[in-house]
């Protein structure tokens, strides 16, 4: 398999196949990993970490490896990292698990925490006319999928011109012009052409 | 619109696709926040080798919904507002500055140090028989569950027995009612009282009236409850003791004294509990969310999820091992309450179907009854679903209050299933004072027609007679103690 080292590989072969202790090993080599990634998307997603939502975000995670068989690990093709495949599947579900959590009301009753300081840096709510929102939702579905990206990222996920130069592989220099474009465009779609 | 897999997500992230499936997943990520999220996330400085510094600006998303109409909002207005420069300034609806928690700062993921394994407790291995069974031709078949359950691994792996082990018999079912099938391979038998089960057997009990009792040599007995699929039972091996693999449903054991390093396991796609002797109580649930639940009656048990991570459960307490909580044992309630009926909001109950919530003696919110002829009465039904499914165990508890012309404080249950009236009433009241009064409903007779297992009462008439004008009820429960009992062997 592509990306795969031959012990890897063989890690993967003996888990499906159920030999003895290799999901003991392979749990012992990449629940770490694991860890890793449900602390990452909790952090980037709510800015603080509790140790039992990492905990429930790596079981639902090993859940769904162990889940038909082992049909995720089978289905493992080796383009990217192991490791980093890993992590994909553990973002993945971390965010389903916060969305599951907020719909449950949980969110509401966590801890601030690191929140707590920054209590003017919550967004201020704006009245806005529900027509004009339904229309902007509407102009933006319209842009091509590039200008859309850019302004989701940006204005939606609060990403910085960096990560959106990584993510989008443009040059930092080249995502503030791509933004101004995007805006002029959703503009235009809008009437509102300045 | 189907997202891509993990893999192609993994792969963005780390730069490996090509140039057109780059571009196919950003036009999709245009579209799916949550591919464009997660690609933000495992693109973002390495989670790989995430440093866990505070970041000058970390960003939080939540909520996301709110936060997507308001920036919306804000999006909206900025397009007619200042010059661009200005926007990108004020349009972020997130804040900059979140402390990140400084501690435990992760090591590259390239390298990652094991998990300290437990010593005792070994990381699971998932289920498997000892022996293909001779009606599959698959050499290892041996997990019929979809999800595999966790085992600890032996010292080695030990070379395939020459003969198959399956042909011995570990255990014989001692009480079969209802709808109950052995499952031996691919074929599936309706179960008989008296039939020997071989390693690898399977059991079924559809529907909710069904049950079964498996007995071992060693007098350990399980009982299989309704609804349950039990896919394997397994015999002793070198290094393994009896193993019982619960796919749903529920079951309870008394688990004889096992063999010294040779526990007794109840295994499920959530966990296992490792038993050495004990009475216990499993149910195992489809939704990872709700696992698989150990109650343990007597003795001490291990339960360890699927992570390896394990807790002790002793005597009167329970535990989960389920995805998204770590399995924690918590004292098990006395009795199980089946009806409870409390007014301190002020409402009137769904069930109460005559009677008025109001404020009764010593100012207490409660239940009263309403006058009718030499009597005052209050009458709570459910056609529905019933107010309770009897067992046989069920017990009546309220406050009541009652003038001093009451007579008598009477009850009259409604049997829809015998479809009979079951009459009855306290012993001896008290008048003039908040009291409290509790009846075993099996008691409450009439003509020798009694409440019985199965029984669905859906209606209760409570009445203090003999010209009371005032009757007051507060805390009505229906309840039983919780018992995690197997049923008796012979039928009584």
């Amino acid at each position: 398999m592509g990306s795969l080292s031959p012990d890897e590989s063989d890690l993967l072969d003996r888990c499906v196949r159920r030999l003895p202790s290799a999901w003991e090993e392979f749990l012992s080599r990449y629940r770490i990993v694991l860890e890793r990634a449900a602390r990452a998307t909790l952090l980037r997603v709510v800015g603080s970490v509790r140790d039992d939502d990492v905990e429930a975000v790596v079981e639902t995670t090993l859940m769904a490896l162990v889940k038909d068989e082992f049909a995720a690990l089978k289905s493992f093709a080796g383009r990217s990292s192991l490791a980093g495949y890993l992590q994909a599947i553990t973002t993945k579900v971390g965010l389903n698990h916060l969305r599951t959590e907020r719909r449950k009301g949980w969110l509401r009753f966590r801890p601030l925490d690191a929140a707590a300081d920054a209590p003017a840096e919550e967004p201020t709510i704006i009245e806005e006319d529900p027509q004009r929102l339904a229309a902007l939702q509407r102009a933006l579905e319209q842009l091509p999928p590039r200008d859309r990206l850019i302004l989701k990222l940006f204005h939606l996920d609060g990403a910085g011109y960096k990560e959106i130069a990584a993510l989008m592989g443009l040059s930092m220099n080249a995502v503030s012009p791509a933004l101004i474009r995007a805006r002029q465009k959703i503009r235009a779609l809008l009437g509102e052409a300045r | 619109m189907t997202c891509p897999s993990p893999e192609v997500v993994a792969a963005m992230a780390e730069g490996r696709l090509n140039e057109a499936d780059r571009d196919a997943f950003l036009d999709h990520a245009a579209g799916c926040d949550d591919c464009r999220h997660a690609a933000l996330i495992l693109s973002a400085p390495k989670i790989a080798t995430v440093r866990v510094v505070p970041r000058a600006a970390t960003r939080r998303w939540v909520p996301w919904a709110a936060a997507a109409a308001l920036v919306l909002s804000m999006l909206g207005l900025l397009l007619l507002a200042t010059d661009p420069v200005e926007e990108t300034k004020t349009v972020r609806t997130v804040p900059k500055k979140v402390d990140v928690e400084p501690s435990k700062p992760p090591a590259p993921v390239e390298v990652p140090k094991p998990a300290p394994p437990k010593p005792q407790e070994p990381a699971p291995e998932p289920l498997k028989p000892p022996t293909p069974k001779p009606t599959e031709p698959a050499p290892e078949p041996p997990v019929k569950p979809e999800n595999p359950a966790p085992e600890p691994p032996k010292p080695a792996p030990t070379p395939e027995p020459a003969k198959p082990a399956t042909e011995v018999t570990i255990a014989a079912i001692q009480r079969a009612e209802g709808e109950v099938f052995v499952v031996r391979g691919a074929t599936r038998t309706a179960a008989k009282a008296g039939q020997d089960l071989r390693s690898g057997d399977g059991l079924e009990c559809r529907g909710a009236q069904s049950w079964a009792i498996v007995s071992y040599p060693d007098r350990t007995r399980v009982e299989i409850e309704g609804n349950t699929v039990v896919r394997e039972l397994l015999g002793r091996q070198p290094g393994k003791g009896l193993r019982v693999v619960v796919e749903k449903g529920a079951v309870k054991a008394e688990v004889a004294k096992q063999p010294a390093g040779q526990p007794m396991l109840f295994l499920s796609a959530h966990g296992q509990a490792q038993v050495l002797g004990t009475t216990l109580r499993i149910v195992v649930d489809g939704d990872p969310k709700k696992g698989m639940r150990l109650e343990v009656e007597e003795g001490k048990v291990e339960l360890a999820n699927l992570g390896g991570r394990t807790v002790v459960v002793e005597t009167g307490h329970f535990a989960v091992a389920a995805a998204g909580a770590l399995p924690a044992s918590r004292k098990l309630a006395k009795d199980e309450v089946l009806l409870s009926l409390t007014v301190e909001d002020g409402k009137k109950p769904s069930l109460l179907g005559k009677g008025t919530v109001e404020r009764g003696p010593d100012r207490r919110l409660c239940i009263a009854g309403e006058a009718d002829g030499g009597g005052s009465r209050l009458f709570f039904s459910d056609e529905g679903d019933g107010l309770f499914i009897a067992t046989g165990e069920e017990v009546l508890s309220f406050d009541y209050w009652v003038d001093a012309q009451a007579g008598a404080v009477s009850l009259s249950l409604w049997n829809r299933t015998q479809r009979v009236s079951h009459e009855g009433g306290l012993p001896k009241i008290v008048t003039g004072k908040w009291t409290h009064a509790s009846l075993r409903l099996t008691d409450v007779s009439e003509q020798g027609f009694r409440l019985k297992d199965g029984d669905i009462a859906s209606g209760m008439l409570l009445q203090a007679t003999g010209g009371a004008k005032k009757f007051y009820v507060d805390n009505l429960t229906i309840s039983r103690p919780r018992t995690i009992k197997i049923r008796p062997s012979e039928a009584k």
